[in-house]
Protein backbone atom coordinates (compact mmCIF):
# COMPACT_ATOMS: atom_id res chain seq x y z
CA UNK A 1 0.00 0.00 0.00
CA UNK A 2 1.43 3.29 -0.95
CA UNK A 3 2.42 5.29 2.13
CA UNK A 4 1.71 9.30 2.83
CA UNK A 5 4.21 10.75 4.01
CA UNK A 6 2.14 13.13 6.45
CA UNK A 7 -0.88 12.14 8.07
CA UNK A 8 -2.20 15.10 9.91
CA UNK A 9 -5.89 13.76 12.43
CA UNK A 10 -7.98 16.31 14.35
CA UNK A 11 -4.49 18.03 15.47
CA UNK A 12 -4.66 20.87 18.13
CA UNK A 13 -2.36 23.23 19.08
CA UNK A 14 -1.78 25.79 21.12
CA UNK A 15 0.42 28.55 21.41
CA UNK A 16 0.34 30.57 24.96
CA UNK A 17 -2.56 28.81 26.27
CA UNK A 18 -4.49 30.07 23.00
CA UNK A 19 -5.85 27.52 20.92
CA UNK A 20 -4.93 28.07 17.12
CA UNK A 21 -4.85 24.85 15.51
CA UNK A 22 -7.95 23.71 15.85
CA UNK A 23 -8.78 20.44 14.20
CA UNK A 24 -6.63 20.04 11.24
CA UNK A 25 -6.62 16.78 8.62
CA UNK A 26 -4.19 16.82 6.42
CA UNK A 27 -2.42 14.31 4.62
CA UNK A 28 0.57 14.87 2.48
CA UNK A 29 2.03 12.34 -0.07
CA UNK A 30 5.47 12.49 -1.80
CA UNK A 31 6.54 15.93 -3.43
CA UNK A 32 6.24 19.41 -2.86
CA UNK A 33 3.58 21.05 -1.09
CA UNK A 34 2.33 24.25 0.49
CA UNK A 35 0.39 25.20 3.34
CA UNK A 36 -1.35 29.09 1.92
CA UNK A 37 -3.03 31.44 4.31
CA UNK A 38 -3.60 34.41 5.89
CA UNK A 39 -1.39 35.93 8.44
CA UNK A 40 -2.31 34.76 11.72
CA UNK A 41 -4.25 31.54 10.51
CA UNK A 42 -2.44 28.96 12.92
CA UNK A 43 0.56 27.92 9.86
CA UNK A 44 3.29 28.77 11.79
CA UNK A 45 1.63 27.64 15.08
CA UNK A 46 1.01 24.10 12.62
CA UNK A 47 4.94 23.62 11.84
CA UNK A 48 5.80 23.98 15.31
CA UNK A 49 3.22 21.36 16.73
CA UNK A 50 4.98 18.97 14.00
CA UNK A 51 7.96 19.48 15.19
CA UNK A 52 6.89 18.94 19.28
CA UNK A 53 7.32 22.58 20.32
CA UNK A 54 3.93 23.54 21.10
CA UNK A 55 1.90 21.33 22.94
CA UNK A 56 -0.61 19.42 20.76
CA UNK A 57 -3.35 17.16 20.40
CA UNK A 58 -4.31 14.61 17.72
CA UNK A 59 -2.56 12.59 15.93
CA UNK A 60 0.66 13.26 13.29
CA UNK A 61 1.75 10.44 11.20
CA UNK A 62 4.84 10.16 10.06
CA UNK A 63 5.74 7.58 7.45
CA UNK A 64 3.00 5.83 9.54
CA UNK A 65 5.03 6.45 12.60
CA UNK A 66 2.97 8.01 15.57
CA UNK A 67 5.27 11.57 16.53
CA UNK A 68 2.62 13.77 18.89
CA UNK A 69 4.21 13.47 22.26
CA UNK A 70 8.05 13.23 21.26
CA UNK A 71 10.57 15.44 21.27
CA UNK A 72 11.75 17.64 18.96
CA UNK A 73 15.15 16.31 18.67
CA UNK A 74 13.18 12.57 17.98
CA UNK A 75 11.19 14.28 16.06
CA UNK A 76 14.04 15.66 13.88
CA UNK A 77 16.03 12.34 14.27
CA UNK A 78 13.06 10.36 12.23
CA UNK A 79 13.44 12.27 9.64
CA UNK A 80 12.48 15.78 9.58
CA UNK A 81 14.13 19.13 8.74
CA UNK A 82 13.01 22.25 10.05
CA UNK A 83 13.45 26.16 8.23
CA UNK A 84 11.90 28.35 11.10
CA UNK A 85 10.39 31.50 10.17
CA UNK A 86 12.63 34.27 10.88
CA UNK A 87 15.65 31.50 10.09
CA UNK A 88 16.99 31.61 13.61
CA UNK A 89 20.63 31.05 12.68
CA UNK A 90 23.00 31.01 15.57
CA UNK A 91 25.00 34.23 16.31
CA UNK A 92 27.66 32.10 18.23
CA UNK A 93 28.01 29.61 15.09
CA UNK A 94 30.11 30.43 11.97
CA UNK A 95 28.22 29.22 8.68
CA UNK A 96 30.60 26.29 8.67
CA UNK A 97 29.70 24.99 12.21
CA UNK A 98 26.12 25.49 11.15
CA UNK A 99 26.61 23.05 8.79
CA UNK A 100 28.61 20.30 10.88
CA UNK A 101 27.40 20.75 14.07
CA UNK A 102 24.37 19.11 13.37
CA UNK A 103 25.31 16.89 10.41
CA UNK A 104 23.92 13.53 10.58
CA UNK A 105 23.97 10.65 7.80
CA UNK A 106 19.72 10.84 8.23
CA UNK A 107 18.09 8.89 5.88
CA UNK A 108 19.84 9.69 2.43
CA UNK A 109 21.54 7.20 0.25
CA UNK A 110 25.19 7.76 0.10
CA UNK A 111 25.50 9.55 -3.56
CA UNK A 112 22.39 11.51 -2.61
CA UNK A 113 23.92 12.65 0.59
CA UNK A 114 23.68 16.21 2.22
CA UNK A 115 27.24 17.40 3.26
CA UNK A 116 28.77 20.90 3.90
CA UNK A 117 30.86 20.37 1.09
CA UNK A 118 27.21 19.41 -1.08
CA UNK A 119 25.80 22.54 0.21
CA UNK A 120 28.54 24.92 -0.82
CA UNK A 121 27.88 23.51 -3.90
CA UNK A 122 24.45 24.57 -4.08
CA UNK A 123 25.18 27.78 -2.52
CA UNK A 124 28.37 29.10 -3.29
CA UNK A 125 27.97 32.36 -1.37
CA UNK A 126 27.98 30.12 1.80
CA UNK A 127 31.28 28.73 1.12
CA UNK A 128 32.57 32.48 0.44
CA UNK A 129 31.23 33.38 3.97
CA UNK A 130 31.86 30.58 5.59
CA UNK A 131 33.86 31.77 9.07
CA UNK A 132 31.39 34.60 9.07
CA UNK A 133 29.05 34.36 11.73
CA UNK A 134 25.39 33.07 11.54
CA UNK A 135 23.52 35.94 11.92
CA UNK A 136 25.82 38.59 10.01
CA UNK A 137 24.75 37.24 6.38
CA UNK A 138 22.13 38.99 4.37
CA UNK A 139 18.65 37.97 4.10
CA UNK A 140 19.15 35.82 1.51
CA UNK A 141 22.39 34.08 2.58
CA UNK A 142 20.60 33.55 6.06
CA UNK A 143 18.15 31.82 4.40
CA UNK A 144 20.09 29.72 2.28
CA UNK A 145 22.15 28.88 5.66
CA UNK A 146 19.12 27.75 7.42
CA UNK A 147 17.91 26.02 4.28
CA UNK A 148 21.90 24.00 4.39
CA UNK A 149 21.46 23.47 8.23
CA UNK A 150 18.11 21.14 7.71
CA UNK A 151 19.33 19.68 4.55
CA UNK A 152 22.92 18.42 6.33
CA UNK A 153 20.49 16.27 8.88
CA UNK A 154 19.70 14.38 5.66
CA UNK A 155 16.26 14.66 6.21
CA UNK A 156 13.00 12.41 4.16
CA UNK A 157 10.80 16.21 4.84
CA UNK A 158 11.98 19.76 4.80
CA UNK A 159 9.45 22.05 6.56
CA UNK A 160 9.83 25.79 5.60
CA UNK A 161 8.35 28.02 6.98
CA UNK A 162 7.81 31.16 5.10
CA UNK A 163 11.19 30.64 2.92
CA UNK A 164 10.78 33.32 0.91
CA UNK A 165 9.57 36.26 3.24
CA UNK A 166 11.75 39.33 3.28
CA UNK A 167 14.01 38.26 0.02
CA UNK A 168 14.19 40.01 -3.16
CA UNK A 169 13.22 39.05 -6.41
CA UNK A 170 16.48 37.53 -7.68
CA UNK A 171 17.15 35.60 -4.40
CA UNK A 172 13.39 34.20 -4.74
CA UNK A 173 14.54 32.64 -8.32
CA UNK A 174 17.88 31.37 -6.93
CA UNK A 175 15.24 29.49 -4.21
CA UNK A 176 13.09 27.94 -6.96
CA UNK A 177 16.03 26.82 -8.96
CA UNK A 178 16.97 25.05 -5.48
CA UNK A 179 13.96 23.47 -4.69
CA UNK A 180 13.57 21.84 -7.95
CA UNK A 181 17.21 20.59 -7.42
CA UNK A 182 16.50 18.85 -4.74
CA UNK A 183 12.63 17.31 -4.98
CA UNK A 184 14.95 15.64 -8.02
CA UNK A 185 16.39 13.69 -5.56
CA UNK A 186 13.16 12.74 -3.59
CA UNK A 187 13.38 15.12 -0.96
CA UNK A 188 9.87 15.56 0.38
CA UNK A 189 8.44 19.10 0.87
CA UNK A 190 6.16 20.91 2.75
CA UNK A 191 6.23 24.71 2.61
CA UNK A 192 3.78 27.43 4.68
CA UNK A 193 4.06 30.49 1.90
CA UNK A 194 2.07 33.88 2.02
CA UNK A 195 3.33 34.03 -1.35
CA UNK A 196 0.98 32.50 -3.83
CA UNK A 197 3.53 33.27 -6.91
CA UNK A 198 6.54 31.65 -5.09
CA UNK A 199 4.30 28.83 -4.65
CA UNK A 200 2.91 28.24 -7.79
CA UNK A 201 6.44 28.23 -9.05
CA UNK A 202 7.29 25.42 -6.83
CA UNK A 203 4.57 23.35 -5.49
CA UNK A 204 1.99 20.31 -6.74
CA UNK A 205 -0.95 20.87 -4.41
CA UNK A 206 -1.67 23.57 -1.89
CA UNK A 207 -3.99 23.74 1.44
CA UNK A 208 -5.01 26.71 2.48
CA UNK A 209 -5.34 27.47 6.31
CA UNK A 210 -8.12 29.76 7.62
CA UNK A 211 -8.85 30.42 11.39
CA UNK A 212 -6.76 27.21 12.54
CA UNK A 213 -8.41 24.62 10.19
CA UNK A 214 -7.58 23.39 6.70
CA UNK A 215 -10.48 25.29 4.50
CA UNK A 216 -9.20 24.05 0.86
CA UNK A 217 -7.02 21.01 -0.54
CA UNK A 218 -6.56 20.85 -4.08
CA UNK A 219 -4.25 22.54 -6.82
CA UNK A 220 -3.56 26.15 -6.36
CA UNK A 221 -4.66 26.95 -10.63
CA UNK A 222 -8.00 25.38 -9.22
CA UNK A 223 -7.98 27.79 -6.32
CA UNK A 224 -6.73 30.77 -8.50
CA UNK A 225 -9.46 30.10 -11.52
CA UNK A 226 -12.31 30.24 -8.38
CA UNK A 227 -12.56 33.91 -8.11
CA UNK A 228 -15.06 33.59 -5.40
CA UNK A 229 -13.34 31.36 -3.53
CA UNK A 230 -9.93 32.71 -3.18
CA UNK A 231 -11.42 36.02 -1.99
CA UNK A 232 -13.28 33.93 0.65
CA UNK A 233 -10.00 31.91 1.96
CA UNK A 234 -7.37 34.23 1.51
CA UNK A 235 -9.23 37.87 0.86
CA UNK A 236 -7.77 38.36 -2.68
CA UNK A 237 -9.04 38.40 -6.32
CA UNK B 1 53.53 51.15 45.85
CA UNK B 2 53.97 48.05 47.44
CA UNK B 3 50.40 48.30 49.41
CA UNK B 4 48.91 49.32 45.74
CA UNK B 5 50.85 46.22 44.36
CA UNK B 6 48.79 44.16 47.16
CA UNK B 7 45.76 45.69 46.67
CA UNK B 8 46.18 45.09 42.78
CA UNK B 9 47.25 41.31 43.42
CA UNK B 10 44.62 40.66 45.97
CA UNK B 11 41.74 41.76 43.57
CA UNK B 12 43.29 39.63 40.55
CA UNK B 13 43.21 36.97 42.68
CA UNK B 14 39.71 37.72 44.19
CA UNK B 15 38.95 37.83 40.49
CA UNK B 16 40.10 34.52 39.73
CA UNK B 17 37.93 32.79 42.42
CA UNK B 18 34.93 34.92 41.83
CA UNK B 19 35.38 33.39 38.15
CA UNK B 20 35.99 29.43 38.79
CA UNK B 21 32.56 29.78 41.28
CA UNK B 22 30.68 31.83 38.59
CA UNK B 23 31.59 30.88 35.18
CA UNK B 24 29.39 27.64 35.84
CA UNK B 25 26.61 29.65 37.10
CA UNK B 26 26.84 31.76 33.66
CA UNK B 27 27.07 28.45 31.59
CA UNK B 28 24.00 27.06 33.23
CA UNK B 29 21.70 30.42 33.22
CA UNK B 30 22.92 30.65 29.24
CA UNK B 31 22.12 27.31 28.27
CA UNK B 32 19.13 26.30 30.86
CA UNK B 33 17.34 29.95 30.92
CA UNK B 34 17.94 28.94 35.26
CA UNK B 35 19.34 31.62 37.87
CA UNK B 36 20.27 28.74 40.65
CA UNK B 37 19.53 29.92 43.33
CA UNK B 38 21.19 27.01 45.40
CA UNK B 39 24.73 28.29 43.89
CA UNK B 40 26.20 30.31 46.91
CA UNK B 41 25.19 27.38 49.04
CA UNK B 42 26.79 24.11 46.97
CA UNK B 43 29.82 26.78 47.32
CA UNK B 44 29.66 26.51 50.93
CA UNK B 45 29.00 22.64 50.67
CA UNK B 46 32.03 22.54 48.52
CA UNK B 47 34.07 23.85 51.16
CA UNK B 48 32.36 21.82 54.03
CA UNK B 49 32.97 18.52 51.91
CA UNK B 50 36.34 19.24 51.40
CA UNK B 51 36.91 20.21 55.01
CA UNK B 52 35.76 16.88 56.36
CA UNK B 53 38.02 15.04 53.22
CA UNK B 54 40.82 17.52 54.75
CA UNK B 55 40.15 16.08 58.56
CA UNK B 56 39.71 12.41 57.27
CA UNK B 57 42.93 12.54 55.61
CA UNK B 58 45.23 14.15 57.79
CA UNK B 59 44.94 17.23 55.79
CA UNK B 60 45.60 16.14 52.16
CA UNK B 61 44.83 19.64 50.59
CA UNK B 62 44.78 18.17 46.89
CA UNK B 63 42.61 15.45 47.98
CA UNK B 64 39.93 17.84 50.21
CA UNK B 65 40.18 20.02 46.34
CA UNK B 66 39.39 17.09 43.98
CA UNK B 67 37.04 15.30 46.29
CA UNK B 68 35.41 18.29 46.86
CA UNK B 69 34.80 19.10 43.38
CA UNK B 70 34.04 15.20 42.87
CA UNK B 71 31.63 14.91 44.95
CA UNK B 72 29.68 18.55 44.17
CA UNK B 73 29.56 17.31 40.40
CA UNK B 74 27.40 14.41 41.63
CA UNK B 75 25.02 16.39 43.61
CA UNK B 76 24.73 18.60 40.59
CA UNK B 77 24.02 15.49 38.09
CA UNK B 78 21.60 14.07 40.40
CA UNK B 79 19.64 16.96 41.83
CA UNK B 80 19.47 17.86 37.84
CA UNK B 81 17.91 14.68 37.52
CA UNK B 82 15.83 14.73 40.36
CA UNK B 83 14.39 18.49 40.61
CA UNK B 84 15.60 20.61 38.20
CA UNK B 85 14.61 19.38 34.92
CA UNK B 86 10.81 20.09 36.38
CA UNK B 87 11.68 23.60 36.18
CA UNK B 88 12.48 23.15 32.18
CA UNK B 89 11.09 26.19 30.36
CA UNK B 90 9.88 27.88 33.90
CA UNK B 91 12.17 30.23 35.30
CA UNK B 92 10.25 31.24 38.52
CA UNK B 93 9.52 27.40 39.60
CA UNK B 94 13.41 27.40 39.29
CA UNK B 95 14.12 29.91 41.34
CA UNK B 96 11.62 29.04 44.04
CA UNK B 97 13.00 24.61 43.74
CA UNK B 98 16.66 26.25 44.03
CA UNK B 99 15.66 28.38 47.08
CA UNK B 100 14.63 25.39 48.78
CA UNK B 101 17.61 23.19 47.73
CA UNK B 102 20.14 26.48 48.97
CA UNK B 103 18.47 25.92 52.43
CA UNK B 104 18.86 21.68 52.28
CA UNK B 105 22.33 22.57 51.47
CA UNK B 106 23.02 25.56 53.83
CA UNK B 107 21.83 22.87 56.44
CA UNK B 108 24.01 20.07 55.50
CA UNK B 109 27.14 22.59 55.62
CA UNK B 110 26.07 23.45 59.20
CA UNK B 111 26.37 19.97 59.98
CA UNK B 112 29.26 18.93 58.58
CA UNK B 113 31.42 22.08 60.06
CA UNK B 114 29.02 22.21 63.37
CA UNK B 115 28.71 25.83 61.93
CA UNK B 116 31.51 27.29 62.86
CA UNK B 117 33.72 29.35 60.10
CA UNK B 118 36.84 27.18 59.00
CA UNK B 119 39.76 28.10 56.40
CA UNK B 120 42.16 25.01 54.92
CA UNK B 121 45.68 26.23 56.26
CA UNK B 122 47.69 23.38 54.93
CA UNK B 123 51.31 22.41 55.45
CA UNK B 124 54.05 22.83 52.47
CA UNK B 125 53.87 24.95 49.71
CA UNK B 126 49.89 25.83 49.47
CA UNK B 127 50.14 27.45 53.01
CA UNK B 128 53.13 29.11 52.55
CA UNK B 129 54.31 32.50 51.30
CA UNK B 130 56.93 33.81 48.44
CA UNK B 131 59.32 36.74 48.05
CA UNK B 132 59.17 39.54 45.53
CA UNK B 133 61.49 41.96 46.07
CA UNK B 134 60.01 43.77 49.08
CA UNK B 135 56.73 41.77 48.84
CA UNK B 136 55.52 38.90 51.37
CA UNK B 137 52.86 37.40 49.39
CA UNK B 138 50.40 33.74 49.93
CA UNK B 139 50.87 31.17 47.24
CA UNK B 140 47.34 30.10 47.99
CA UNK B 141 46.03 32.95 46.35
CA UNK B 142 48.59 32.46 43.07
CA UNK B 143 46.93 29.12 42.83
CA UNK B 144 43.51 30.33 42.71
CA UNK B 145 44.44 32.42 40.22
CA UNK B 146 46.15 29.59 37.97
CA UNK B 147 43.21 27.15 38.39
CA UNK B 148 41.18 29.96 37.51
CA UNK B 149 43.16 30.95 33.87
CA UNK B 150 43.88 26.80 33.66
CA UNK B 151 39.71 26.64 33.79
CA UNK B 152 39.73 30.03 31.80
CA UNK B 153 41.28 28.13 28.94
CA UNK B 154 40.27 24.50 28.88
CA UNK B 155 36.41 25.83 28.86
CA UNK B 156 37.66 28.06 25.54
CA UNK B 157 39.10 25.27 24.24
CA UNK B 158 35.85 23.12 24.98
CA UNK B 159 33.80 25.78 23.39
CA UNK B 160 35.34 27.31 20.14
CA UNK B 161 37.08 23.23 19.00
CA UNK B 162 34.73 20.49 20.10
CA UNK B 163 31.07 19.82 19.13
CA UNK B 164 29.91 19.31 22.38
CA UNK B 165 31.01 23.31 22.47
CA UNK B 166 29.33 24.10 19.37
CA UNK B 167 26.17 22.52 20.47
CA UNK B 168 26.13 24.91 24.11
CA UNK B 169 27.51 27.93 22.06
CA UNK B 170 23.84 27.14 20.10
CA UNK B 171 21.86 25.90 22.47
CA UNK B 172 22.90 29.38 24.54
CA UNK B 173 21.42 31.56 21.41
CA UNK B 174 19.04 29.77 20.83
CA UNK B 175 18.04 25.99 22.66
CA UNK B 176 14.50 24.85 21.18
CA UNK B 177 16.33 24.99 17.67
CA UNK B 178 18.84 23.13 18.87
CA UNK B 179 16.35 20.45 19.53
CA UNK B 180 14.72 20.65 16.41
CA UNK B 181 18.07 19.92 14.70
CA UNK B 182 18.25 16.32 16.32
CA UNK B 183 20.32 16.87 19.18
CA UNK B 184 19.51 15.89 22.51
CA UNK B 185 20.24 19.70 24.60
CA UNK B 186 18.74 17.97 27.68
CA UNK B 187 21.77 15.52 27.86
CA UNK B 188 23.32 18.57 27.31
CA UNK B 189 22.07 20.24 30.48
CA UNK B 190 22.78 17.67 32.75
CA UNK B 191 26.50 17.71 31.63
CA UNK B 192 26.80 21.24 31.62
CA UNK B 193 25.15 21.02 35.36
CA UNK B 194 27.87 18.52 36.87
CA UNK B 195 30.56 20.37 35.27
CA UNK B 196 29.15 23.66 37.23
CA UNK B 197 28.60 21.20 40.32
CA UNK B 198 32.86 19.96 39.88
CA UNK B 199 33.35 23.60 39.70
CA UNK B 200 31.64 25.14 42.69
CA UNK B 201 33.41 22.23 44.65
CA UNK B 202 36.56 23.23 43.39
CA UNK B 203 35.66 27.03 44.48
CA UNK B 204 34.67 25.85 47.91
CA UNK B 205 38.10 24.58 48.90
CA UNK B 206 40.13 27.53 47.25
CA UNK B 207 37.87 29.83 48.98
CA UNK B 208 37.95 28.40 52.33
CA UNK B 209 42.06 28.30 51.44
CA UNK B 210 42.69 31.59 50.13
CA UNK B 211 40.51 33.90 52.78
CA UNK B 212 37.74 31.47 54.68
CA UNK B 213 34.60 30.45 54.71
CA UNK B 214 31.48 29.41 56.98
CA UNK B 215 27.27 28.53 56.24
CA UNK B 216 26.73 32.00 56.60
CA UNK B 217 28.29 33.46 53.73
CA UNK B 218 26.37 30.92 51.08
CA UNK B 219 23.99 34.38 50.58
CA UNK B 220 27.25 36.21 49.23
CA UNK B 221 29.39 34.50 47.26
CA UNK B 222 25.43 34.15 45.28
CA UNK B 223 25.00 37.60 45.14
CA UNK B 224 28.95 38.22 43.75
CA UNK B 225 28.53 35.17 40.89
CA UNK B 226 25.03 37.00 40.11
CA UNK B 227 26.72 40.39 39.96
CA UNK B 228 29.48 38.42 37.67
CA UNK B 229 27.56 37.05 35.00
CA UNK B 230 24.71 39.81 34.89
CA UNK B 231 27.64 42.40 34.04
CA UNK B 232 29.54 39.61 31.76
CA UNK B 233 26.27 38.61 30.18
CA UNK B 234 24.39 35.36 30.05
CA UNK B 235 26.62 32.55 29.19
CA UNK B 236 29.64 34.10 27.91
CA UNK B 237 32.73 32.51 29.43
CA UNK B 238 34.71 35.77 28.29
CA UNK B 239 32.39 37.69 29.47
CA UNK B 240 32.38 35.88 33.16
CA UNK B 241 36.19 36.39 33.27
CA UNK B 242 36.24 40.12 32.56
CA UNK B 243 33.54 40.98 34.68
CA UNK B 244 35.16 38.90 37.56
CA UNK B 245 38.22 40.84 37.16
CA UNK B 246 36.22 43.97 36.83
CA UNK B 247 34.64 42.98 39.77
CA UNK B 248 37.48 41.46 42.14
CA UNK B 249 39.58 45.20 41.24
CA UNK B 250 36.97 47.52 42.50
CA UNK B 251 36.18 45.59 45.32
CA UNK B 252 39.85 45.18 46.30
CA UNK B 253 40.76 48.89 46.03
CA UNK B 254 37.94 50.20 47.55
CA UNK B 255 37.69 48.21 50.37
CA UNK B 256 41.15 49.47 51.23
CA UNK B 257 40.50 53.16 50.24
CA UNK B 258 37.11 53.75 50.79
CA UNK B 259 36.13 50.86 53.06
CA UNK B 260 32.58 52.40 54.39
CA UNK B 261 31.07 52.90 50.74
CA UNK B 262 33.06 50.19 49.04
CA UNK B 263 29.75 47.89 48.69
CA UNK B 264 27.67 50.88 47.14
CA UNK B 265 30.36 51.21 44.53
CA UNK B 266 30.48 47.88 43.55
CA UNK B 267 26.42 47.12 43.41
CA UNK B 268 26.02 50.94 42.26
CA UNK B 269 28.45 50.03 39.55
CA UNK B 270 26.42 46.95 38.51
CA UNK B 271 22.82 48.64 38.90
CA UNK B 272 24.48 50.73 35.87
CA UNK B 273 25.28 48.22 33.88
CA UNK B 274 21.92 46.42 34.55
CA UNK B 275 20.23 50.42 33.05
CA UNK B 276 22.95 50.93 30.31
CA UNK B 277 23.80 47.35 28.34
CA UNK B 278 20.81 44.87 30.48
CA UNK B 279 22.68 41.98 28.32
CA UNK B 280 26.18 42.39 29.62
CA UNK B 281 28.93 44.10 28.63
CA UNK B 282 30.33 41.46 26.78
CA UNK B 283 27.64 39.64 24.55
CA UNK B 284 27.06 40.04 20.98
CA UNK B 285 23.48 39.58 20.61
CA UNK B 286 20.81 38.69 22.14
CA UNK B 287 17.90 36.32 20.73
CA UNK B 288 14.10 36.89 21.89
CA UNK B 289 12.46 33.54 22.89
Amino acid sequence: MHESVLTLNNVEAYYDKLHIVQGVNLLLDSGVTSIIGRNGMGKSTLMKAIMGLVSTKGSIKFFGQEIVGLKPYQIAQKGIGYVPQGRRNFPSLTVDEHLTFCASSGFSSEENRWSSDRVYDLFPRLYERKDLYGTSLSGGEQQMLAIGRALVLNPRLLLLDEPSEGLAPTIIDQLVDVFEKIRKENMNILIVEQDLNFCERVTDSTNVMVNGQIAFSGSLRELRNNAELSRKLLGIG
Amino acid sequence: MIYNLTLLLNGITYAGLLFVVASGLTLVFGLMRMVNMAHGSMYILGASVGWLLYKISNHNWVLALLGAGVVMMLVAFLLQLALYNKAYGNPILGIMISIGVSWIFTDLSIELTRGEAKAFSPEGIVGSTFQLGELTYPYSRLIVLVVAIAELILILIILKKTKVGQIIRAGVDDRDMVSSLGINIELIFLGVFAFSGFLVGLAGVLGGTMVSFSTDGAGSMQMLALMVIIVGGRGSIEGAALAALMIGLLDSFTSAYVPNISTIIVFSFVMAVLVLKPQGLFVKEVRKQ
